[in-house]
């Protein structure tokens, strides 16, 4: 016999909490708790308790209770400190490239006279994407 | 005393479920009271704890360093959700590991007091808790009520009376 599922309920008082919740905010709190995750993921992975990450960064247990909680907001310093501790990296300061694509100068054939003129290359490349050209050949810079 | 137990949208995705409680003939959840109750005095603890519970049942599901643990008897999963120190506000829920939580009621914590039975209305959210986590452990044991494949819901008799199994 099949058993019954649960009712779903959606919250009008819920509903008008979450709207006052802009998706910053939430995007905010959710990478606060991964954090914590992530920190108390490597923690076991160590074979450490919270307290043995007390000790080694000289700190009060309820500190790292409240570490763990995803509710803190940590500083650069002490990311650095946690992630000498377990080995693990939580600030990736390798430099992360966000490649912009630059077409090779036979696209400016297919740009309107009128925008020949001189342009920023962020507007040169937004023109080549709003276009749609995909035939050009392109690298990376 | 009647219950219905009932999933609540909002909370609830991928990582956990997150469920809460109609007692009597009550038009409301045991959460929805909870936010009547402390929107005026709490409203930014309220909505501190709106994002957190979306984020568990959306991103992270309920991990116990998100929760303060044994605030029941012991093994009943009553947990209330972290308190962030100089805050005032206690949700009690019942965690069923890290894929679902049932919430409960709470209320403003007191700093004279040191244990939850020193105040009439965080003793009264905590002990229904307990009552309630009792009753789903019944009727988990005679399959009245029953996880489904995947860990994260409870299917079967969700609607129950507690004097049944009296």
């Amino acid at each position: 016999m099949n058993k019954k599922t649960p009712e779903l309920y959606t919250s009008p008082l819920i509903e008008d909490l979450l709207n006052e919740i802009s998706p910053e905010e939430l995007k905010r709190t959710e990478r606060k708790m991964m954090l914590a995750a992530r920190i108390d993921d490597a923690l076991k992975a160590k074979g450490m308790r919270k307290g043995d990450l007390a000790k080694a960064l000289d700190k009060s247990p309820s500190e790292i209770t409240k570490w763990l909680s995803g509710t803190h907001n940590f500083t650069v310093e002490t990311l650095w400190e946690i992630g000498d501790v377990l080995d693990i990296n939580l600030i990736n300061i390798k430099e992360q490239r966000k490649d912009p694509v630059i077409f090779v100068a036979s696209t400016m054939a297919s740009i309107n006279d009128s925008q020949k003129s001189p342009i920023q290359l962020n507007d040169y490349c937004k023109l080549v994407i709003d276009k749609n050209v995909t035939s050009q050949k392109q690298f990376e810079a | 005393m009647k219950c219905k137990i009932v999933k609540l949208d909002q909370f609830s995705g991928d990582a956990a479920s997150i469920y809460s409680v109609y007692i009597d003939n009550e038009k409301k959840t045991l959460f929805d009271k909870f936010i009547e109750e402390n929107i005026n005095s709490f409203k930014s603890e309220l909505l501190d704890m709106i994002q957190r519970l979306k984020v568990i049942g959306k991103s992270t599901g309920a991990r116990m360093k998100f929760f303060k643990d044994k605030e029941g008897k012991p093994g009943d999963g009553v947990s209330a959700l972290y308190d962030i120190p100089g805050t005032k506000l206690r949700l009690y829920c019942i965690r069923y590991g890290t894929e679902l939580i049932i919430l409960g009621g709470g209320g403003a914590k007191k700093k004279s007091i040191k244990a939850l039975q020193e105040d009439e209305k965080l003793k009264k959210e905590n002990y229904l808790l307990r009552k309630i986590s009792e009753e789903i452990t019944k009727r988990i044991k005679t399959k009245d009520i029953e996880w489904s494949n995947d860990h994260m819901d409870l299917i079967g008799a969700l609607e129950f009376n507690t004097e049944d199994y009296e």
